[in-house]
């Protein structure tokens, strides 16, 4: 007996009781359902969290400042700290970064939209991932000269002048002092960070000793460095933060914030989630096999006579047990792919809910079919061995 | 010979009691032989039966079937004996309700590997021999028992056996139905095939050639059978 003529025999043994096929797998369906759909909003989610990392430059420090400390003035980052941090060797680019905000006439609509300005330098275009489209990005001449030049993302040029490339334009930028003219030098491409676009605020870059002049301080908010080996970040950042703290003479002022770490920290908790859930799903699945192998021995009850005729008409132990282990495989694939369809339809109404697309990939179900023929092949073989060794003429007797 | 007997005893045991249902039995059948046997209930012949048919095995002795000894074989090889050599007809049909005549039919050559296309064609053949070609497609359930029992010789026919068994054929059906199988058992017969069948009516015993007498798992009496009647014959 070949195995096509075991698996139609199979498929149709398990269609002649739906109902009850169906109950079979219910285990199976639940166990392989809830593992599909939270690894696929969970990889979703990864995938979201490390494009939006990497649209900010991934392989980057971020040096702070904390915020729940007593902060004297003497604590803020200044302009010469940038200079300091350019000389050290394992240094690439150094971005400051100021912020502020302003208000900005909307031509178009004729009212106005407030505006994050950011002030930094022309290395920020290493620190960060912007996209310029057209004009360019800030140059160091406009660091040095203080120029009112600006390079704003498309989607606020559209909604300034009503198109994406407004370069040579001119835009007033009412800040809470003064006003400033600033002339568009370049656009960058609107981001579409995934997540974290949600209420996204619209950007201007502006050169920061510009912004200082304009702001009541002279503090730098916050400083972006990229390292020329990612490897070593770890160990940078703390060292950063132990050259920044002696030559502000104060401690426990400053942290660090490698990317690369936050990205693991959330990656790590989310493994975490995700290994419990297959945890749960685990018992689930051993569950569901252990009601499959019940299923199975209840059929192999029910059909003795059966088993008693084929072998009286010539089939061996082994074509019983064959038999009897495809079936019990054929209702766990079909219960995990039934279980992958309904995870994945779960998946994406809860990616919906939380705004992620999850992430499926074909490898999953793969590993779902191998892992649903394995249960039916464990649980089955009890019940598949137990028919095989029915004696012919005992089984023929049974009512 | 097709059968050759030596000594055969069977014994049940079940505890401490022993029933002894067949008590050193000897003897042979030739090929293309029509063999009854009879005799009282619980003397023995469905143990012969299930013996000779390879379902079951015997306590002691030797049986000999188409010159192999099969006395001493595993399930398996057992298995490929019941499956090439015996075709076997019950009292009860044993058809498999879920599955139409031709795939009852079609089963042995599966568990032979036949090819589907021959498969087809050699069921067609056997159920158009016992004159069901039009009931192809109707599950058991759907037939009346002469025609089950026909679909259970067709059943029986398609490996081509050396030996066709049957255990009371006619025993759960009237008297019209019970001569429709007579009457193919003395077709297959005249074809050149040996049949060895059990059964209490002396009359249907009548029809073939040859009558053994079971009693208490010993034989009685063992004697061709003088005028055999042929269906159509005397009605
Ligand atoms: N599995 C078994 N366990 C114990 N005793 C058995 C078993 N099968 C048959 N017997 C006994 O063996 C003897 C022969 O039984 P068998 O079924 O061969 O009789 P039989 O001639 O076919 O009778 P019948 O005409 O009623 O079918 C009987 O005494 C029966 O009770
Ligand atoms: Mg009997």
């Amino acid at each position: 007996m070949n195995l096509t003529e075991s698996i139609k025999s199979a498929i149709m043994n398990v269609l002649a009781n739906k109902m009850r096929s169906l109950l079979t797998m219910l285990g199976i369906i639940i166990g392989i359902s809830s593992v599909i759909m939270i690894t696929s909003v969970g990889n979703g989610f990864k995938k979201s969290v490390s494009d939006t990392f990497s649209q900010m430059g991934v392989e980057g420090i971020k040096l702070d400042i904390k915020d729940d400390k007593e902060i004297k003035d003497s604590d803020y980052f200044t302009d010469s700290d940038i200079s300091f941090l350019k000389q050290i060797p394992d240094v690439k680019y150094v971005a400051p970064c100021v912020m502020n905000t302003c208000n900005v006439n909307l031509r178009t609509l004729g009212n106005t939209k407030m505006c994050v300005v950011l002030g930094s330098n022309d290395e920020l275009k290493y620190a960060s991932s912007i996209k310029v489209t057209s004009g360019r990005f800030l140059l160091s001449k406009d660091v040095t000269n203080h120029s009112s030049v600006a390079v704003i993302d498309s989607l606020l040029s559209r909604k300034i002048f009503g198109r994406e490339n407004s370069v040579g334009e001119k835009i007033k930028a009412k800040f809470k002092n003064t006003n400033l003219d600033l002339t568009v030098v370049g656009i960058f491409e609107s981001e579409d960070v995934g997540i974290a676009s949600f209420g996204m605020p619209s950007y201007i870059y502006v050169p920061y000793t510009t912004l200082l002049d304009v702001s009541s301080s002279q503090n730098l908010d916050m400083i972006r460095i990229t390292a020329y080996d990612k490897n070593k970040l770890d160990s940078l950042a703390t060292q950063l933060v132990r050259l920044l703290e002696i030559r502000h003479n104060t401690s426990d002022k400053y942290y660090a914030q490698n990317s690369v770490q936050t990205m693991d920290t959330i990656n790590n908790t989310l493994n975490m989630i995700t290994t419990f859930i297959v945890f749960v799903a685990a018992i689930s699945l051993l569950v569901g096999g252990i009601g499959v192998m019940n299923i199975m021995l209840v059929t192999v009850t029910e059909r003795t006579r059966e088993i008693g005729i084929r072998k009286s008409l010539g089939a061996t132990d082994n074509n019983i047990k064959f038999q009897f282990l495809v079936e019990a495989v054929i209702i766990t694939v079909i219960g995990g792919i039934i279980g992958i369809i309904v995870g994945y339809g779960g998946g994406i109404v809860i990616g919906n809910i939380v705004n992620i697309m999850p992430s499926f990939s074909i490898n999953s179900v793969i590993i779902t079919v191998l892992i649903s023929s394995a249960i039916g092949i464990i649980f089955g073989v009890y019940p598949a061995g137990k028919a095989a060794k029915l004696d012919p003429i005992e089984a023929l007797r049974y009512e | 010979m097709i059968i050759k007997a030596q000594n055969i005893t069977k014994i049940y045991k079940n505890g401490d009691i022993e029933v002894k249902a067949l008590d050193n039995i000897n003897f042979c059948v030739a090929e293309k032989e029509f063999v009854a046997i009879m005799g009282t209930s619980g003397s023995g012949k469905s143990t012969l039966m299930n013996i000779l048919g390879c379902l079951d095995v015997l306590t002691s002795g030797n049986y000999f079937l188409d010159g192999q000894d099969v006395s001493k074989l595993k399930s398996n090889q057992l298995a490929l004996i019941r499956n090439k050599k015996i075709g076997f007809v019950f009292q009860s049909f044993n058809l498999l309700p879920k599955m139409t005549a031709f795939q009852n039919v079609e089963l042995p050559m599966i568990y032979a590997n036949v090819e589907a296309a021959q498969r087809k064609k050699i069921a067609m053949d056997a159920l158009t021999k016992v004159g069901l070609e039009k009931r192809i497609d109707h599950k058991p359930n759907e037939m009346s028992g002469g025609q089950r029992q026909r679909v259970a010789i067709a059943r029986a026919l398609v490996n081509s056996p050396a030996i066709i068994f049957a255990d009371e054929p006619t025993g759960n059906l009237d008297s019209r139905s019970s001569e429709e199988i007579i009457k193919i058992f003395q077709d297959l017969n005249a074809e050149g095939k040996t049949i060895v069948m059990v059964t209490h009516e002396s009359d249907i015993a009548q029809h073939t050639k040859r009558i053994i007498v079971f009693k208490d798992g010993r034989i009685m009496s063992d004697a061709p059978v003088e005028n055999q009647l042929m269906v159509g014959e005397n009605s």
